[in-house]
């Protein structure tokens, strides 16, 4: 995998608070989450060069962007930075095909393939079909997919997403989330994705920093950092799904059945969804629709039973969250459960465990076709 | 290669760009350099209610002569100040003697070269459907109207000159335009002062008797007597330095010539012999 | 007045009046909108004051816009013969009338293209340079194609305004026929004579050409429209 270091310290005066960030990463994909307000744009803006106060020092490989101590601050339109903004940013006097093209000039210029990256771009985007229309004509996730497609075109040596997939709503997110997916199988472009959605975290994310007030206070794996305490409330508990990579191995009327351990063998029946044998998914469970239990059970209305080993319990406001493991190639679930239930369980480390899962609540997502989407953990 | 739509347009709007502020610049550069086109010319500034009667002694002169004259009409006020920044050498035309004496005091009236080329009347004039009548002017005084329009008595010649008339006269121990001062509206001009009596009833006017005789919707009350008005004289002069003005000159001498004259007279302008009291 | 001159001198008039105000609109716009977009989207010093000097046409009579024109031009003036060494031949020619259109159309012009750039996203521009464009290239790619309706709306306007400009020109340049009288001079100078029916017939060619250049820019600008709605 084709990723270069990047190493950002930034500080950036702001309204309320100062921006003082400072990570490295060397990740392919590296997710910035954090509550609304927590300064997460102004980083990346800076990191694209458009806040002039910005100081610090931004590095990418061996390219220089920003240091303050040399006074050096290279110019937005040299640092060969793609943007993303949450609202696209379309030109609305031009078309598709002349939106897309809108930084042919820096491709060229930085040697990139051009005609080969708008001819993949246009297939892998799904956007062959409208080149010529009017940017106005564009429902929302055509707009997205065009803003995306548009970055990439411009010869970029860095991406930086903001919320991508905010500004649309719930299924037409799951139906833009593979799109993302297959430019980072792609292109491996480095990658910096703004997001407030723990979903499209887990999917997308090698390496996950959390910035809260202007700093950065943790940084790890997406799923190990998304269920820590001092995070996991903001993640809007009702919406956090742990997020399984799977592939498909039947398909009929009463469902899909994927299997999420290729090394144990585990399966899972989720609701029927259009795919084909052999094709990679997502499946989404909720923390809470997932029953723990201390012996093997027996005679359950539903299949999904699959043997797990506890690896810890935290103390989350009110409830308790445990983290258990199914199998080394399988990531980690989060399991929601009272404090009275924790008790009787026990649920010492490494305790065997039992965990019951409803197919009516898991979520199938797309996950893009094409190259390996790598189980992750 | 993928090429935008409209990619002329596109591809090209920096260098069209360009190429229309390169013109634009070669033309300023161009038109900065001075142009002497001019000089030949025989330049008339004059009143602008000399317009008509001037038309006919520029074709007169040109039958004559064999140059046509060109004329810049304006206000008297505007010719004199064009006259005195610009330094021109030039026939002025002007409507009274007051902006003659000022470009006389700026010493750019060549010597002996001033002389006065007609005369006008003044009228009091109402809306020819206002009944109103007068014996003399000082009845102006009890007279029922709403306002009384004038050209500007400050700037123009037709309004100082009313000015002047009604200051001459006196009812009730008090000159005419002390008793009228708040009933007087001060036009632009005499034309505009004509129009406000052709326009409304309650509102009479003191403007030239050329200009009543244009319009048909005014009527004549009083025609005042020349002693009561300041001495009204179209004046003309050489304005500027005397070399190179042989048209010029010419143009003048033909002014005070009989064939003038009597345009001036068919123009309804009083002239020479017509004026009491002027030599 | 014979019939032939009369029509000469319209001609003449209508002519020159439409060269006047085209010269004069071309003359104002490009500078006109350099400063309209320093003014929208830059911060210096002495903005105000600019600004101020720029909208002043519009609140002076233009007689008293023409005078301090006319002082500037004199001989004596900060433009003219003594102080430049050579007589800059303005006054009194067509020069002086495009200047004194230009003059009278610099206010009106530059306040429609201001709210134009102000219009435009300034994030389109932001984004522009994220792609690889420097100022100037954003400025004629995006901006300017952006800015295109009001900036022809802006220049529609400063023609129509130099078409009836008058009180200013007469002053600087004259009401020459065949040489500085505009239509507007040309129905001062029948007015003044009570010649209605020349005034009649030149005030409804105005008519006519002010209809024409408001039709020309409602059908340009709505073929505009439709490339430029929403996002």
């Amino acid at each position: 995998m084709n990723s270069e270091h990047l190493s950002v310290d930034i500080f950036l005066p702001l309204d309320h608070f100062d921006l003082r960030a400072s990570f490295t990463t060397a990740s392919q994909v590296t997710g910035v989450f954090g509550p609304s307000g927590s300064g997460k744009t102004s980083l990346l803006q800076s990191i694209a060069g458009l806040k002039r106060r910005a100081k610090g020092r931004v590095q990418l490989g061996e390219g220089v962007w920003l240091d303050s101590e040399k006074n050096l601050c290279v110019r937005p339109e040299l640092r060969q930075i793609g943007y993303v903004p949450q609202e696209g940013l379309l030109f609305p006097h031009q078309n598709v095909r002349q939106n897309l093209l809108a930084g042919a000039a820096r491709a060229r210029r930085a040697g990139a393939p051009l005609e080969e990256t708008f001819r993949i771009v246009c297939d892998l985007l799904e956007i062959g079909v409208l080149l010529e229309r009017e940017v106005g004509s564009l429902s929302g996730g055509e707009r997205q997919r065009v803003a995306l497609g548009r970055a990439i075109c411009s010869g970029p040596r860095l991406l930086l997403l903001d919320e991508p997939l905010a500004s649309l709503d719930l299924p037409l997110r799951r139906k833009v989330l593979p799109f993302l997916r297959r430019v980072v199988d792609q292109f491996q472009i480095p990658m910096l994705l703004v997001s407030h959605d723990a979903t499209e975290v887990q999917a997308l994310c090698d390496e996950l920093i959390v910035l809260s007030n202007g700093e950065v206070v943790t940084k790890g794996k997406p799923h190990n950092v998304l269920i820590a305490p001092n995070v996991f409330p903001d993640t809007f508990p009702d919406r956090f799904e742990n997020i399984l990579p799977c592939t498909v191995v039947d398909s009929n009327e009463q469902g899909t059945e994927v299997c999420v351990s290729p090394m144990k063998g585990l399966r899972l029946t989720i609701p029927r969804a259009s795919s084909a044998q052999g094709q990679k998914m997502w499946v989404g469970i909720p923390p809470r629709d997932i029953i723990l239990c201390a012996r093997e059970p027996e005679g359950l209305s539903v299949s999904n039973i699959l043997p797990a080993r506890v690896l810890g319990v935290q103390t989350i406001g009110d409830t308790r969250l445990v983290t258990v493991s199914i199998a080394e190639d399988a990531r980690n679930l989060a399991v929601e459960v009272t404090p009275a239930a924790a008790d009787e369980l026990g649920l010492a480390d490494r305790q065997r465990v039992f965990l019951i899962i409803n197919p009516a609540s898991c979520v199938s997502y797309e996950s893009g076709s094409g190259a390996d989407t790598g189980f992750r953990s | 290669m993928p090429q935008g739509g409209a990619g002329l347009v596109r591809w090209g709007l920096p260098r069209t760009a360009l190429v229309l502020l390169a013109m634009w610049l070669a033309i300023c550069a161009a038109s900065c350099s001075t142009s002497r086109e001019n000089r030949d010319e025989l330049l008339i500034f004059a009143a602008a209610s000399l317009k008509d009667v001037l038309a006919d002694v520029g074709n007169r002169f040109d039958d004559r002569a064999g140059i046509q004259p060109r004329f810049n009409f304006a206000g008297s006020n505007v010719l004199a100040l064009q006259l005195e920044a610009a330094g021109s050498t030039a026939v002025f035309l002007s409507a009274d003697e007051h902006w003659m004496d000022y470009l006389e005091q700026k010493q750019l009236v060549v010597a002996g070269t001033r002389r006065s080329v007609g005369s006008n009347q003044l009228v009091i004039i109402a809306n020819r459907d206002n009944p109103l009548e007068l014996r003399e002017p000082s009845g102006l005084a009890a007279a029922q109207f709403r306002f009384l329009s004038l050209a500007n008595p400050e700037a123009v010649p037709a309004g100082r000159y009313a000015k002047g008339f009604l200051e001459k006269v006196s009812a009730g121990g008090q000159s005419v335009w002390m008793r009228l001062r708040d009933r007087v509206a001060p036009a632009p001009d005499a034309r505009a002062a004509l129009a406000m009596v052709e326009a409304q009833q309650d509102v009479i006017g003191i403007v030239y008797k050329t200009d009543a005789a244009t319009s048909d919707k005014v009527r004549i009350v009083l025609e005042v007597p020349a002693h009561l008005t300041p001495e009204i004289s179209y004046t003309a002069a050489l304005i500027g330095n005397d070399r190179d003005s042989n048209s010029e000159r010419s143009f003048l001498d033909f002014l005070g010539g009989t064939e003038a004259l009597e345009l001036f007279r068919k123009h309804g302008f009083i002239t020479g012999e017509d004026r009491p009291g002027h030599e | 007045m014979n019939e032939a001159t009369l029509n000469e001198a319209t001609m003449d008039a209508i002519l020159l009046t439409l060269q006047v105000a085209s010269a004069a609109t071309v003359l104002v716009l490009i500078p006109g909108t350099l400063l309209a977009y320093l003014l929208a989207r830059v911060e210096f010093r002495f903005k105000t004051v600019i600004s101020t000097l720029v909208g002043l046409p519009l609140v002076l009579p233009p007689t008293a816009v023409g005078y301090l024109l006319l002082r500037t031009l004199a001989t004596g003036g900060l433009f003219g013969r003594d102080t430049l060494g050579f007589d800059p031949g303005v006054l009194l020619t067509w020069k002086a009338a495009i200047l004194a259109s230009a003059v009278m159309a610099t206010p009106l012009v530059v306040r429609t293209a201001r709210v134009t750039f102000e219009g435009v996203d300034p994030r389109l521009e932001t984004m522009a340079r994220t792609l690889g464009h420097g100022p100037v290239s954003t400025f004629f790619r995006y901006t300017l194609p952006l800015a295109s309706r009001g900036l022809l709306a802006a220049a529609i306007l400063g023609f129509t305004r130099a078409i009836g400009e008058f009180g200013a020109t007469v002053t600087i340049a004259g009401n020459i026929p065949g040489r500085t009288q505009t239509l507007a001079s040309a129905i001062f100078s029948a007015q003044q004579v009570g010649d209605n029916a020349s005034a009649y017939l030149l005030v409804s060619i105005a008519l006519l050409i002010g209809f024409a250049s408001i039709f020309a820019s409602e059908h340009l600008s709505s073929q505009r429209q439709r490339r430029h709605h929403a996002r």
